[in-house]
C-alpha cells in the first residue's frame, strides 16, 4: 500500500475520527494529538489494514482504544479540565448558548458507558447507517439497536432531569 | 409537522428504530422556532448533534515518507550482508594461510632433507676419486 492509497482511505474519515476522539477526550488539542498518533499507528500497520473487511472500522476501533488508553493514563487526568470548544461564532449570545448546549452534550456523553457512547456518537453525530455501525463495533444489528436505544433513553432521562431542575 | 407525528417519531427514536431520514426530519423540526412545549427539553440535544458534527480536524497530518523507510530497510540489509561477507571472507582467507604455512613448512623440511642427501652424495663421490687413484697405482705396479 503506498501513501496515495493510504490517504484515500484515511483522509475522508479524518474528521469523523477527530470528532470521536474529541467526544472521549473533550479537549481539542488532546484530540488532535490523538488523531496524529492514531494516523502514525495506522501508517505503521498499513499492510495489515488491507486484511480487514473495513479499513474505516479498523481506524475507528483504533481511535476508540487509543482514547481510552489516554484517559486511563495519568497524563490525561489533568486534561479533562481543559475545555476549548467551538469558537468562530460572531454573535456573543449565540456563542455562549452554543457553548452551553455543546458542553451539556459532552457532559451527558461522559455519563454513558463506552459502547453506548460510541454507538450514539456514530449514529447521531456521524449519521452512519446501522450496517456501517455493525462493521465498526463488530456486533450485530440487534445489539446495536438495543445499545443505541439505551443510550438515547439515558440521555433523555438526564436531559429531562436537567430541564426540570432548570425550571424549578 | 403536527404534534402526534413528532411524538411517534420521538418514540421510535428512543427505541432506536428510526431511519436516517426520520432522524433528519426530527432535526429539522427541532431547528424550527415553533417547537411544541413538551418537546422543548430535546431541542438542545438535536441541535447539538449538528454542531458537534461540524467540528473538523484542523491539524496537519505528518506521515513519514515511504521512500525513507524503504531506504533504511535496504541500508540495514546491505550493512548486514557486508558484515557477513567480511567476516566469512576474513575467516576463509585466514584458514588458507594456515594451510599454506603448513605446506611451506613441509616443503622446507623436504628440501632440507634433499640438501642433506645431496651433500652426503658429494662426500661419497669425492671418496670415489680415491678409488680411481687406487686403480692407477695398482696398474703401475702390476703390469
Amino acid at each position: 500500500m503506498n501513501q496515495r492509497e493510504f490517504l484515500d482511505i484515511v483522509l475522508p474519515i479524518k474528521d469523523s475520527l477527530y470528532r470521536l476522539a474529541k467526544s472521549y477526550l473533550i479537549s481539542k488539542d488532546e484530540a488532535q494529538d490523538a488523531i496524529q498518533e492514531v494516523f502514525l499507528k495506522l501508517w505503521k500497520n498499513k499492510e495489515s489494514i488491507k486484511n480487514y473487511n473495513s479499513p474505516e472500522a479498523f481506524a475507528f476501533t483504533m481511535t476508540k482504544n487509543y482514547c481510552l488508553d489516554r484517559l486511563k493514563s495519568k497524563q490525561a487526568s489533568t486534561l479533562k479540565i481543559v475545555h476549548t470548544n467551538f469558537e468562530n461564532r460572531t454573535n456573543l449570545d449565540k456563542d455562549i448558548e452554543a457553548k452551553d448546549e455543546v458542553s451539556l452534550f459532552f457532559t451527558l456523553m461522559q455519563k454513558l458507558p463506552e459502547q453506548q457512547k460510541l454507538i450514539l456518537h456514530l449514529r447521531d453525530v456521524e449519521q452512519y447507517e446501522f450496517s456501517e455501525i455493525v462493521k465498526i463495533t463488530a456486533s450485530t444489528q440487534t445489539s446495536v439497536r438495543v445499545t443505541l436505544s439505551r443510550a438515547r433513553k439515558k440521555i433523555k432521562d438526564l436531559l429531562l432531569k436537567q430541564y426540570n431542575h432548570g425550571i424549578q | 409537522m403536527e404534534y402526534s407525528k413528532i411524538k411517534d417519531l420521538l418514540d421510535l427514536y428512543f427505541k432506536g428504530n428510526t431511519t436516517l431520514a426520520q432522524e433528519k426530519s426530527l432535526r429539522t423540526y427541532f431547528k424550527s422556532k415553533d417547537v411544541d412545549d413538551p418537546f422543548k427539553p430535546y431541542t438542545a440535544l438535536f441541535n447539538t448533534f449538528d454542531k458537534v458534527a461540524q467540528d473538523v480536524f484542523k491539524g496537519s497530518l505528518q506521515i513519514p515518507e515511504k521512500t525513507r523507510s524503504n531506504q533504511k530497510w535496504w541500508l540495514k540489509l546491505a550493512a548486514v550482508m557486508i558484515s557477513i561477507i567480511g567476516v566469512a571472507g576474513f575467516m576463509y582467507s585466514n584458514s588458507k594461510t594456515i594451510q599454506e604455512r603448513e605446506a611451506l613448512a613441509s616443503l622446507k623440511q623436504s628440501k632440507d632433507a634433499m640438501y642433506l642427501m645431496a651433500s652426503q652424495f658429494n662426500i661419497a663421490t669425492q671418496k670415489l676419486s680415491l678409488v680411481d687413484k687406487f686403480q692407477e697405482t695398482k696398474n703401475k705396479y702390476l703390469k
